[in-house]
């Protein structure tokens, strides 16, 4: 079996090379990042909501028995039907059985990153359920079996050519002959698609971006409608949540919306916002008369009571990805993991396994621009290098890496060694690199000077030039 | 058991103890939300929120047409409706403020009760309240309004008071939570701020993804 690590490097070789979706990803910085910066500039007060919001996701985590509870009676009094799954089995289990029993045929889904976890539209195809993704950048990836390669703009690697490609391989009801100007037309066909899913499905499945324990509501955010649509209009409607998402009151929803649409997309706040409580009324003549929520744990609970708590103050805006100089060269596929980015490389160790995905922290320069913007403060460079230790101490990862961390600890321990050679590496290097200042290629280092030069030191080691500053010798 | 399983692993996971106080902290701020910080722009005065409902509603491309009183309100449909979608008829629900609107000065203007299951071309529904800091609609179902009229037409005219006119989330929300139900919420509590819209292909903006293509509001008083 090839490693992980392995097939992590093969793909982002493969990205790198990959001109349309490097065309894709030059977007993400100008649209995505350069939206988010003129939001916030018009709002002076984000900073410090940024500290509220911080807190509001900590103290519920530290009282999520209590609020999950609260959330289930009043979801329960609401009449929607609460179902808790420890595992993605439990959840698609749970799932697959309340659409059986509903004698569902067709399932249209709202966007939901927890299904993604869960790889629900491939357990229900297999059980012979139809299942429409309906929000746009969805529906184009599952044309052809893909992952969303981002978590609030799933197409983001497709380019308008490739879209259309899709389409009319996929659309073969319309004439072969029509014709595509622009993304405007490629979105209309879209529609007329989809609105004939909307109207016949039996079931809707959406996730949730809140679920609120006042009121027992479940809230969506959504610029297209799809995921209203979704939930609207068929008589069965399936929320699909993990336990983190759960908020205590509407009021501190409030403060995490002020902050959601900003982070994400540089929206104040998108489209749609909607609250549903329940299933339909007794008044009413619309909406489903059956609403379910599916509550999943998948090694959250575990995160919960570690040192690795505050990556479940996530409110999935993305914006670590958006600034994240590794996601932005190489695009969310190369991670390979349902969720990519810096939060991928903090969340996904403990959804599946250190082995399978804890080398994906090593895909981080470190610079801290994914912590710099995250809305809720999530401290992602000190939880990934918490990853890299355990991967260390699990004994897996490259056999060189092991090695020379190895040589390195052992060197690093020995002072009397250490600084001896140390003084000698700067000393010959200083020596050597004086004339340009720089390295074009050096011995062991290629891995960096095939790409770029390697600064030469001044000469002296770190250590020495402290030495000589609290002496007072001037620099 | 996955519930007793969670919620012991949850448990175990916070050192919880029967008596640590935490169940009464939870209700306690479920009893009384907590006021967080707000914005200054959620606590402008009514005339500054006017101009900035206006502002954000137009700057995601909605139209707003201002009218002084009830009874001109269906001339400002019928204007719109001639302008883009000529002879069609208009589709609202029981909503009785709406219904004693004088609408025989616009003849040509037909209206058509509201069912379910047939999409309508233009959905006419009355907001309980407006949201000055993020220009938005705040819609709540039942068969006044039903919510699929938010989402299911081509174009969608939304009616709303001045009077309901919030400055911030917070209020607007309470607005929308002065009904009999379950935790005073309707089923479907609508936050709408401009049309449909996606950037799903080519990062380019284009209005009427699965719901409304137009978004008329129109603001009485």
């Amino acid at each position: 079996m090839t490693a992980p690590i392995t097939l992590f490097k093969g793909r982002v070789g493969d990205a790198l090379q990959d001109a349309q979706l490097q065309s894709a990803l030059s977007e993400v910085p100008v649209n995505l990042a350069g939206n988010r910066a003129k939001a916030i500039a018009a709002l002076p007060e984000f900073e410090s909501l940024r500290d509220v919001a911080r807190d509001i996701k900590d103290h519920t985590l530290a009282h999520l028995d209590h609020y999950l509870d609260i959330y289930e009676k009043n979801a329960t009094a609401a009449g929607a039907k609460v179902h808790w799954a420890s595992t993605p089995e439990d959840a698609r289990a749970i799932i697959l059985d309340i659409c059986r029993t509903a004698n569902a045929h067709l399932v249209t889904k709202g966007k939901s990153m927890v299904s993604e976890e869960i790889h629900l539209n491939d357990h229900l195809e297999q059980a012979g359920f139809e299942v429409v993704e309906t929000d746009l950048g969805e529906y184009l990836i599952q044309l052809e079996h893909e992952a969303p390669s981002h978590i609030i703009a799933p197409a983001i690697h497709l380019t308008v050519a490739e879209v259309e490609r899709r389409f009319r391989k996929a659309h073969t009801q319309f004439p072969e002959s029509r014709v595509f100007n622009e993304p405007a037309d490629l979105v209309a066909e879209a529609r007329q698609v989809l609105r004939q899913k909307f109207l016949t499905a039996d079931v809707g499945i959406t996730g949730a971006n809140f679920l609120i324990a006042e009121t027992g509501s479940s809230i969506i955010v959504t610029n297209e409608g799809n995921g209203d649509l979704t939930q609207l209009l068929p008589k069965l409607h399936i929320v699909i949540a993990s336990i983190d998402k759960v908020i205590p009151t509407l009021a501190d929803t409030v403060t995490l919306m002020r902050l959601l649409p900003r982070s994400a997309t540089g929206q104040e706040t998108t489209a749609y916002v909607t609250f549903t409580t329940g299933a339909r009324r007794n008044d009413e003549h619309e909406g489903p008369e059956q609403v379910h929520v599916v509550i999943l744990d998948n090694g959250r609970s575990e995160l919960l009571g570690s040192n690795m708590r505050s990556v479940l103050r996530c409110i999935r805006c993305g914006a670590c990805m958006n600034h994240c100089p590794v996601y932005s060269a190489v695009g969310g596929h190369a991670y390979g993991t349902v969720y990519p980015g810096p939060i991928g490389a903090a969340l996904m160790p403990g959804l599946s396994s250190v082995k399978e995905t804890a080398h994906l922290a090593g895909a981080s320069t470190f610079c801290g621009a994914c912590a710099s913007v995250c809305p809720v403060k999530i401290p992602l460079p000190d939880l990934m290098r918490h990853w890299r230790e355990a991967e260390f101490q699990a004994g897996s990862g490259s056999p060189l890496a092991r090695a020379s961390l190895k040589a390195w600890a052992a060197l690093a321990l020995r002072p009397k060694l250490y600084h001896p050679l140390m003084r000698f590496a700067a000393a010959t290097l200083g020596a050597l690199g004086r004339r340009r200042g720089a390295f074009r290629w050096l011995p062991l280092a290629r891995g960096w000077t095939r790409y770029r030069d390697l600064p030469a030191p001044e000469g002296r080691t770190f250590q020495q030039l402290w030495r000589e500053t609290q002496k007072g010798v001037p620099r | 058991m996955s519930r007793a399983d969670i919620f012991s692993k949850v448990k175990s996971a916070l050192q919880a103890r029967d008596g640590d106080g935490r169940r009464a902290v939870a209700d306690a701020r479920v009893a009384t939300p907590p006021a967080h910080p707000r914005p200054q722009r959620a606590s402008v005065s009514s005339a500054e929120a006017r101009a900035a409902f206006i502002r954000h509603l137009e700057a995601v491309s909605a139209t707003v047409a201002p009218v002084a009183v009830p009874d001109n309100v269906p001339a400002a449909i019928a204007a719109f409706t001639s302008t883009h979608y000529p002879g069609e008829p208009i589709t609202l629900g029981r909503d009785p403020w709406l219904e004693a609107l004088p609408w025989p000065r616009v003849p040509e203007l037909k209206r058509l009760a509201w069912q379910p299951g047939t999409p309508p071309r233009i959905g006419l529904s009355r907001a309980v309240a407006a949201i000055a800091e993020t220009g938005t609609l705040v819609l709540a179902s039942g068969p006044d309004n039903p919510a699929s009229l938010n989402y299911l037409p081509e174009a969608h005219i939304v009616v709303v008071e001045a009077s309901t006119l919030k400055a911030s989330m917070e209020a607007g929300l309470a607005s929308a939570r002065q009904i009999p139900g379950p935790a005073g919420m309707p089923r479907t509590l609508a936050l709408v701020s401009g049309a449909s819209r996606t950037a799903d292909v080519g990062g380019k903006l284009v209005a009427g993804a699965h719901g409304p293509k137009k978004l008329l509001v129109i603001f009485v008083g």
